[in-house]
Formats: structure tokens, sequence, C-alpha cells
């Protein structure tokens, strides 16, 4: 019997939150080190959002709000884990194939349990990250579009190396999340980033050629498209320092397609980074 | 026999030791929190004796073991060795059309309880869990699944099928199945008993009224209706679940809200019933308070659920063609005198009175609490489920042995 009671969060930047709130949603304690005090402290006002957002729809009590939180652990030394006694570690950084690789190293460092790491690399290579390294072994990454957990579905990827017991115990967490995996060779950006941030980019063209709100973007896409969110909702939701992030690695695949438009660059030059500070592409309450 | 009762939940695990001979509990406990941080574990002997630890607990199996050593425990178990477990009954909630009868659990039980994971899956993966766990602690004692949905496979065609479309039942058995089978099947059993009347030309109402609830029309000891449906949230207004309302309505807030599926289902499991109405509580003895203090959502609350269990009652005397009886039982129905009041006033003309003095004095208890000239009597049955699974194992395991 595998024992998956405790997950640790490398970080609470990029997709962070929404994972956390996924873990604690099926009763499992989340233990996060972040240095910056800010940077926890805003990522955990994400995750307050977000379940509030769920009790205002009916989806969660005021009484799982406070249990939830209540499994919040926060660490300043990354030592700390081994006294937590993790199951799992996932990386949560910044979307940088440089802070990727500082983490790994970090890991190796600090960290030094025989335990499954996931990274969430949205925009890189697994390959990239770990490739030849001790790390090999008992990495994956996943790339899980969403930053609130009311999608159904992970893509993971995992290299050669990669240990049958390290791809059992990720299986038996995302099984316990009730999280779909749906297996793909390594690559950067598939198929949800790629999708997402494409969808983005065509929306900033269109916004700019047609003079339309963005408001009426997401409402046109979500009647007409049958989609569940605009897709300027949800680069608001990811937050728009990471979609800038997102674009500037993909471009690193081909330039000519990811391109940060300006009314990205715009909005991030004024400080809104998506619902986090209450203004993105949309304005929020 | 003695016979070890299981019931697993996705993060806990009931038990109770049953002596079938008097029928008489020996040691129950509750493990809580199981696969989470911190595992609790309660536990009471037939002589008071308690006893309470927290630590990790990891998995079912690891649970199993656990109570497994604290039933044989020196100083708070109950009995000198596992050995003297004969028999395992688990609780399993849902048996499908398969099974309408306990059954020894064997390789096929197995799969076919898989199989109803596909219908019941928050409940039937659990039981699972608890199943095979106990199969390896204890893989010489006999192990028999008891089903909440078996004592309503007696129910009519007319009576399980839904009007929509056929074709659903038939590609994914969408039909009532009903649930809380062991409690009515004790109660009703227990008022033929206590009324001396003969089973086979006996008709009962029963009302299991707790934090879930349901009603059953119970004839010559076969279920021909229940109020629970395909979920656990059809039928009477429950605690936080709604029971029966028009089907369009939630498709309409799940349109004018933007709901998912998760959050819908969520609205109508953890938001309605008593606590959406009242905004207070989903307890009855709260909402009963802030309703003597002038709160009108809560009286309205109270009113609408004495209102919804009478509605039912009507339904079903008249389904019965004329009950012989009314049994109330669970925590609402043992203890709550003034629900059992008014979800029976003004059915005098039906045969039904209550006494209002036996009703107000009787709190958990066996009791008739109609008057003597009522047509219909009413009464209030403790509802015992862990005993009827006992006794369902000791029956199927005999039968197994002259087989």
């Amino acid at each position: 019997m595998i024992r998956i009671t405790k997950i640790g969060f490398y970080g609470i930047r990029n997709l962070g939150p929404g994972l956390v709130q996924s873990v604690l949603n099926k009763g499992l304690t989340a233990v996060i080190y972040e240095k910056d005090y800010d940077v926890f402290q805003a990522g955990l006002n994400i995750i307050e959002r977000n379940i509030d957002y769920e009790i205002e729809h009916w989806g969660l009590t005021l009484k799982d709000k406070k249990v939830m939180l209540s499994r919040i652990e926060h660490i300043e030394n990354l030592q700390d884990f081994i006294k937590h006694d993790i199951d799992i570690l996932i990386e949560s950084v910044e979307e940088r194939l440089q802070r990727k690789i500082e983490v790994r190293e970090k890991i190796k460092k600090e960290v030094p349990l025989n335990i499954p790491i996931i990274f969430t690399s949205q925009t890189n290579r697994l390959s990239s990250i770990v490739e030849n390294d001790i790390l090999e072994t008992k990495s994956v990454n996943i790339h899980p579009v969403p930053s609130v957990p009311i999608y159904s579905l992970v893509e993971l990827f995992r290299l050669e190396k990669c240990s049958d017991i390290t791809l059992e115990i990720v299986k038996e967490f995302f099984s316990k999340l009730d999280l779909k995996i749906f297996e793909l060779k390594d690559g950067a950006g598939l198929i949800g980033p790629r999708v997402l941030i494409s969808t983005i980019l065509e929306a900033c063209d269109v916004i700019k050629e047609s003079n339309i709100s963005t408001e009426e973007f997401d409402m046109v896409v979500k009647k007409g498209l049958k989609m569940y969110k605009g897709p300027l909702t949800m680069a608001d939701e990811i937050g728009l320092d990471n979609i800038k992030m997102w674009i500037e690695e993909l471009s690193k695949m081909d330039s000519s397609v990811y391109k940060v438009p300006e009314i990205l660059k715009n909005l991030l030059d004024k400080g809104y980074t998506g619902i986090k500070t209450r203004e993105g592409f949309l304005k929020y309450r | 026999m003695k016979v070890l009762v299981l019931n697993s939940g996705s993060s806990s695990l009931k038990y109770q030791i049953i002596d079938t001979s008097s029928g008489e509990s020996l040691i129950r406990g509750l493990v809580d929190r199981i696969g989470l941080n911190l595992s609790i574990i309660k536990q009471k002997r037939y002589d008071g004796n308690v006893y309470e630890v927290e630590k990790e607990i990891i998995s079912h199996s690891v649970a199993i073991e656990m109570v497994l050593k604290l039933i044989v425990d020196k100083q708070h178990g109950v009995l000198m060795s596992i050995g003297e477990i004969d028999a395992v009954g688990h609780r399993v909630v849902h048996g499908g059309e398969k099974f309408s009868r306990s059954v020894l659990i064997d390789d096929n039980v197995i799969k076919a309880i898989e199989e109803y994971s596909e219908i019941a899956p928050l409940h039937n993966p659990y039981n699972l869990r608890g199943i095979n766990a106990a199969m390896k602690a204890l893989p010489s004692v006999p192990q028999v699944a008891v089903f909440d949905t078996a004592f309503h496979q007696t129910l009519p065609e007319i009576a399980y099928i839904f009007p929509i479309p056929y074709i659903f039942y038939e590609k994914y058995k969408i039909r009532r199945y009903g649930f809380h089978g062991t409690s009515h099947y004790y109660v009703s059993k227990r008022s033929c008993e206590i009324l001396s009347r003969n089973i086979n030309d006996f008709s009962v109402i029963t009302c299991h009224l707790g934090n879930g609830s349901s009603i059953s029309a119970v004839k010559n000891g076969k279920s021909i209706e229940t109020s629970l449906g395909f979920s656990t949230i059809a039928g009477v207004m429950m605690g936080t679940r709604s029971g029966d309302f028009d089907p369009y309505v939630i498709l309409k807030i799940m349109e004018k809200e933007e709901l998912t599926i998760d959050q819908a289902v969520s609205l109508l499991t953890k938001h309605s019933g008593l606590l959406g109405v009242s905004g207070v509580s989903s307890d009855m003895r709260e909402i009963k308070n802030a309703s003597k203090n002038g709160n009108r959502r809560a009286e309205l609350a109270f009113k609408m659920f004495c209102y919804t269990i009478k509605k039912f009652i009507g339904a079903y005397s008249a389904v019965l063609e004329g009950p012989d009886a009314i049994v109330f039982t669970a925590g609402i129905g043992e203890n709550d005198p003034d629900v059992r009041e008014l979800s029976l006033s003004g059915m005098e003309y039906m045969g039904i009175k209550i006494d209002k003095v036996k009703n107000n004095s009787c709190f958990g208890k066996e009791m008739v609490i109609s008057t003597d000239d009522s047509k219909v009597k009413v009464l209030v049955i403790p509802t015992n489920e862990e005993l009827v699974i006992a006794e369902d194992v000791v029956k199927i395991i005999k039968e197994n042995e002259n087989e």
C-alpha cells in the first residue's frame, strides 16, 4: 500500500495554488516551502479566493474551507521537508528553465528523500530539466492547465529511466485527486498549454483588430464554442505574469508564433496580473 | 456466534462485535481519518470502558490490523483471541440488481461489487477496501456482504422505473434502488413482532429519519416502495439534501449560475434540505431552537420537513391500500416527538391517532405511541442495522454449511 498523506510544494507560484487546493480538497496535507512570505501570502490569497468562489457557487461549505486551510503547513527551510516526512515533492516555481534547474540542484542537495518529484513546467521538456541527472529516475513533468481544481485531466511526461515505482506512486497520487492521466512523449507545452496560449494570442489579435471588449470576446467563445470558461478568464486565473513567462519560454521553440502581445505587456506594465490583483484582461470584484 | 460487523467509508471504518446468541453488542468503535494526517480511534466496550487514541493509519488494511489488536487488547478489548471471531459481516451500500440478499463473499461477489462502483462511486470502492483488508487479515474466517439496497430489490417495476426514456435503464441501469435497507427491514420486522401480527398479512410504513432520511412501504415483509432513488438525494427533505423537487429547477440554476456538475451535486447534497431553507443548521435541534426564538425560516424548514414526511405517508398509505402501522426510527424519528406529531397531524380520518402523552415521553426506546383505538398503530423503534448484518451473516453461513 502506498502512503500518500503529505505533499511538499517547492514554491507556490505559477500553478502552485491550484495544485495545493486540489491536494487540500482531497483531505491531504500541503507542506509549502516559500522563503518569500509575501509570495506565500499571495498564493494563500489565491487559494482562499478560489475556495470562496466555490462556496459562492455551492461547491464547498464554510466548514470545508476551515478544514482545508488547516491542512496547510508553511516552511522556510528546505530541510524541513525531511522533518515533515513528505511523500511527494511538487515543484511550483516561476516558469523559467533556469529556475527549474536551480530547483533540481537544491532538491538534490537539501532534500535527499527517496520520493517522486513532480515538475510542473508548462513550456519546457522534462529532458531539459533532469535528463542524465540523478533525479531522472524519480521525476515526472505534468501539464495541469488549470489554476483552479475544476479540470479532470493532467498530461504526464516521463523519461525512459523513470522508475516503475515513481510512476506507480504518481499515478496513485493523481487517482487520489480524481485526475485522469494522459501520458505523452516528452515535449514542450503539449497539449493544453500550447492550445491555451495560442487561443490567448489569437484573442489579443482579435481584440486589437475588432475593438470588441475582452468580456465580449470571452462571452462569444464561451457561448459560441460551448467552453466552460473563456480563454481570457483562464489567463487571468493562471496569472498574466505566468502567461507571459509561458509565451517567452515557448518562443524558444518558435519565436515567429510565440510573441508577447502588446495588450498583455501593457496590462503587466500597469501591474495588472489577473484575478490576484483583481484586474487583468477582465475586472473582478 | 461472534460476528465482527464492518462498515467502511472513504476515510473511516466503523466496527462492532456482536454476539448473535444474545444479540448484544460487545464492543463498538470508529477509526476516523484513515489515510489522512492523523487518524482517530474511538472504542467503547459493553461495560462502558472507553479507549481513544490518535495515530497515523495510512490505509484500511492498517486500520483493520489496528482494530483486531484493540479487540483483543487485555485492558480495553473484549476477546482473548482473534480466533474467537466466527465471521465478518460487511455493510455494502450498493448491490445493484444482482443482490437481493446477503451473500458469502468470493471473487465473483467482489467483481460484482466493483462493477457497481460505477453507480455508487462514493461508497462501493471504500466498502471494497474494507472487504479486501479484512480478507487479508482474517483469511480463514467467512465474510459476508450485506447490501443496503437488497431489501428494496422486491420493488415492483412500476415503482423502480423512472418516467424517462426506458433506454437509460437498459444502458446504465438507472432506476430506483433505495437505501437504508437494513434499517427498514429491521424496524418493519420488529414492528410486526411487537404487534404480534402475521408477517404475511401486515403492511407498514417505515420512516427512517436521521441526517439522511427515507420512507418505505413494506407489505408482507417485502419493500414495495421507497423514497430514496438512484442516488441518496431523492425523497423526503433531509439535513443538507434536498429530497424531491422539480428536476428542471436544478438545470435552470446550473444555467443561470454557470455551475459545474460537481457544484450542482454539492448544492443538492451539502447546501439544501433543512440547512438550505433555514440558513441556520442541518441539525433538527438547532432548527427547533431557532424556530422557538422567532426565526421564520427555521420554522418554515421544520414545517416543510414534517410536511414532506406527511406527503409520503399519505402516498404510501395509498400504495399499501391502508397500512397497519407506521414506524419512526433513526436519530430524529426516535427522539423527536414534535416531528412525529406534526407529520401525523390531521390524519385521524385515515385512522391514525397519536397519543400525545406517550409520544412526548418516548425518546430512543421501543414504544407504541398511538392511542388504543387508533386503527393504524404508530410505533417508535430504535434501529439496529449492525444486528441485522450480524444475523444475516449467521443465516448465510448456516445455509452454506447445509449446502
